[in-house]
Parts: structure tokens; sequence; C-alpha cells
């Protein structure tokens, strides 16, 4: 853990000496995320936590952009994520809030997870731009195929409303607009019954906890609701 | 005479008249003449392991420690750039040199030809003093092109497979119980010694940055901070598990 934290300290010196870009810079929490460092995540302070926006995003889902491909990143059979959202999630980051970097906003980690994950089922095997990024979607395509992962964020505060936008790589044609429930059909094989049931149950959920919750902290609705995981899920 | 004995004992083993060749080019270089040098394959064993035994038993006194250490980190560490395991001495002496250590932000890279840094030379001579024929160090012509004096270059690995095998066998195990270098854990030196490196080698004297070692080494430092989690954790419900039987 004090080399993870003399690691942080080091790369800040090297950015700053090297005047690297804040778009390319390194957080070593985000790394130590993306590669499921449970204790070291453990023993930080939420604070810490909670500062890096979008760290959800790290713990969802594998990196798809070539550029910043490490090698854990693809094929790793451990980037099961789900040890490391849970914790994440207690410490109080929430599926729902939006990511924002160097002054724009983006999605919320759900809408970003439901977006690339949806790409990743539906994306012709015949146009992958590169053999990482196809990696990586078939990586997601896995995870999200055993539906127990989106089970367990809707049942964990993700938005089972949520809109988002796709672009189906089909030239000349501008993004689409999709909704969960088009996922969500998607990946429960069109049960209709059980998706609705899903989402009403995580409407539930949400409102209840949106109640609890502390100003800024979703840990609260977290802890009451992980009693209540129906998943089954060993996290 | 010489020859024919060496093909007669390594019964079709390659790596083994590899170890002995060296182990004789040892003796030529110490002056030994015929006798000696017959001697000196008379006493070399004839099968891998018990060579690798024999390595073991010859390990002089005064760097026991160092040897052990270093065998210990390699098990679990390597291949290790050599910058890195340079390190083993602070292993042994004081672990506290990785906190310490001031990142080298603006050393400047020089580009190599065929010449050896000292930095380069010190690291490799105490490679081969302290793990003789069980480790060694190579080098890589595309890494040579530039490189910063102070860190040494180079990539620490085993000699051959057998030897990882060998050290990982429980027989061995027992012996870095026996010098008391069990404790702490070598996979804990490992992610102190990669960080080492990385503030040995952060210059910010080159463009890109692609071309930074040190920024690089922080995949590394990672990857060793999860053996960590991973490995000694297990390790420790072993251990508490097999203490409660």
């Amino acid at each position: 853990m004090d080399v993870l934290d003399e690691l942080k300290r080091l790369t800040i010196a090297f950015e700053a000496s090297a005047r690297v870009d804040r778009d390319y810079r390194r957080s070593v929490l985000r790394l130590a995320v993306r590669i499921n460092l449970l204790l070291y995540v453990d023993q930080l302070p939420d604070c810490d936590v909670l500062a890096e926006s979008g760290i959800l995003w790290d713990a969802l889902l594998p990196s798809f952009d070539s550029f910043k491909v490490d090698k854990w990143d693809v094929g790793n059979p451990e980037l099961t994520g789900l040890p490391i959202i849970t914790k994440l999630l207690e410490k109080g980051c929430s599926l729902n809030d939006i990511w924002t970097a160097g002054g724009a906003s983006h999605e919320t980690a759900w809408q970003h997870f439901v977006m690339r994950a949806q790409y990743a089922l539906t994306v012709p095997a015949d146009q992958p731009p590169s053999a990482l990024r196809r990696n990586a979607e078939q990586q997601l395509h896995k995870r999200v195929e055993k539906a127990r992962i989106v089970t367990f964020l809707l049942e964990h505060g993700a938005d089972p409303d949520a809109k988002y936008e796709i672009d189906d790589r089909v030239p000349g044609r501008t993004a689409r607009s999709y909704e969960t429930r088009d996922f969500l059909m998607q990946v429960f094989d069109g049960d209709k019954q059980k998706v609705d049931a899903l989402r009403n149950e995580a409407r539930k959920t949400r409102s209840a906890a949106v109640k609890q919750k502390q100003p800024g902290t979703w840990s609260g609705g977290f802890r009451e609701m992980k009693g209540k995981s129906e998943s089954g899920l060993n996290t | 005479m010489l020859a024919n004995k060496i093909r007669d004992k390594a019964e079709g083993v390659f790596l083994w008249v590899t170890l002995v060749t060296r182990s004789l080019k040892r003796g030529l270089s110490e002056n030994d003449d015929t006798k000696e040098l017959e001697r000196r394959l008379a006493q070399t064993p004839s099968d891998l392991i018990e060579f690798f035994r024999s390595i073991l038993r010859n390990i002089d006194d005064n760097y026991r420690d160092y040897t052990m250490r270093a065998l210990q980190i390699a098990v679990v560490g390597l291949p290790m750039p050599l910058g890195a395991f340079q390190y083993v001495a602070q292993e042994v002496e004081d672990q506290t040199y990785a906190f310490r250590q001031e990142p080298n932000l603006d050393e400047r890279p020089v580009k190599m030809c065929d010449w050896t840094t000292t930095a380069t030379f010190d690291a490799e001579a105490k490679v081969n003093k302290w793990c003789r024929d069980l480790l060694e160090v190579q080098h890589s012509p595309v890494r040579r092109r530039e490189w910063l004096p102070s860190v040494p270059e180079g990539e620490v690995v085993f000699s051959h497979r057998t030897v990882h095998e060998f050290l990982s066998s429980s027989e061995v195990e027992g012996l870095f119980k026996k010098y008391s270098v069990c404790m702490p854990s070598p996979r804990k030196a490992v992610c102190r010694m990669r960080l080492a490196y990385a503030k040995s080698s952060c210059s910010t004297g080159t463009t890109p940055i692609s071309s930074q070692y040190g920024y690089w080494e922080t995949n590394e430092i990672l990857l060793a901070a999860r053996e960590c989690e991973v490995k000694d954790q297990e390790n420790q419900w072993t251990f508490w598990t097999s203490s409660k039987d």
C-alpha cells in the first residue's frame, strides 16, 4: 500500500516535470481499480475515491481505446469486476453520477456501461476496428451474457430508465437513441415479464435509497440494499 | 581429452554442458592447469538438480544473505530489469530505500553503442557473483540504442526453466526458511524494487512520453501489487488454516 502511495507521488512529480497533457495523465487509483486491487482501494479514505470522478467506469468496463490498453485490460479472466464494483459502491460511488473531466460532462457510469454493452452484444463480427478493441468487446460480451452483472447493478442503484445513444456503425447513419429497457430485453432474451419486474424493483429500490441518502453519498442506501440482493452474487 | 569427458558426462543435456563450460572458463581465468580443470570437472555432478544443489552449497558465506534473498525474489519476480534487480542488496540491508530515493527526473539519456556503462557492469557483476549459473543477465540490442547512464541495462532471467522449478521446490523453500529470509514477503520486495527502479529511470529528458522508461514501469508495479494482494493473502490464509489444524 505504501508502495502505491509512493507511486502516486512519483507519477504526479513525473507528469508535472514532463508537462504531460491533462488528458493523458495517469491515475494510480483508476489503474488499481482496473486490476481489482481490492485491499488497496478498501484502505483508501472514501473521500479520495469519491474525488475521482467516474471511477466506476474503470471497474465496469474493459479498456476500449487501443492506445490506453494495458496488458491486463484484455483477456484477463480476473476482471469480473464485481468485488471492486461492490467496494466502490460501499465507498459511496454512484452508478448514476455524471462523469466530469476536463470541464466537460459525460454520461453516467451506468449509461456508459449500457451503451458499451449493447454495442458489444450487437457489433458485427466482421467490422472490428482493431483486434484489441474486438477483444475488449468480447470480454464485455461474456460479462453481460451472464446477465447477473446487469441484475446486480440494477439492484444497486442503476437507473432503469436511463437513455443512451449508440452508433450502429452503419455508414451514413447517425447515432440512435435507446432506453435501458431495449438493452435489458436483449440481455434477458426478450423476456418482457422479467425485464419489467426487474425495472419496477429497481425503481422502488432507487426511490427508497434516495430517501435515505445522505447528501453527496450513495453508501447509506447501498448498505441498506446489500441484504436485499437477489442475484446470488458472492461479493 | 577434457572435451570427451564433458561429452560422456553430459548424457546429451546441453544445459549441463553450458554450465560446466562456464565453470571451466572461470577456472581458466584463475589460471587453473589441466589437472585442476579435470578435478573441477570430476567434482561437477552430472545430474542437473544435483548440480544446482552444489551451486547453493558452494555459495560464499559472505554472500549467502544476498544470494538467498535474490533467489527468493527471483522465484516470484523474474524476468525483471537489471535496474530493478540491483536493489536486492538494499532489500537485505534497509527496506526503506525505495521510499527515501529521489526521482531521477533530470538525467539525460545517452546514445548506446557497444559499450557497457559502469552501472550495468557493476549490477551484472553482482548477479553473477551472488547467483552464479542460476540467474543470468540478457541484453536486448533494441534497448541499447539510448539509455540513462546511471541505470543498469539488461534483464535478469533464469538461466534455464529447470532452475525456476528447482528454486520453487519445497527443498529450496526449506533453505530459504533456514536462512531466515522468508519474511517479509518477496512479492513486497518486488514491488519496492520496481518502485525504486521507476524512480531511478523516470527521466523526462526524452520525448515522446512513450519512451519514458519509468512511466511504463507503473504497470509492472501495479501487477506486482496485485500478486501481493492475491498470493500473499492466500498464503496467510493457508498459514492460519494449517496452524489451526
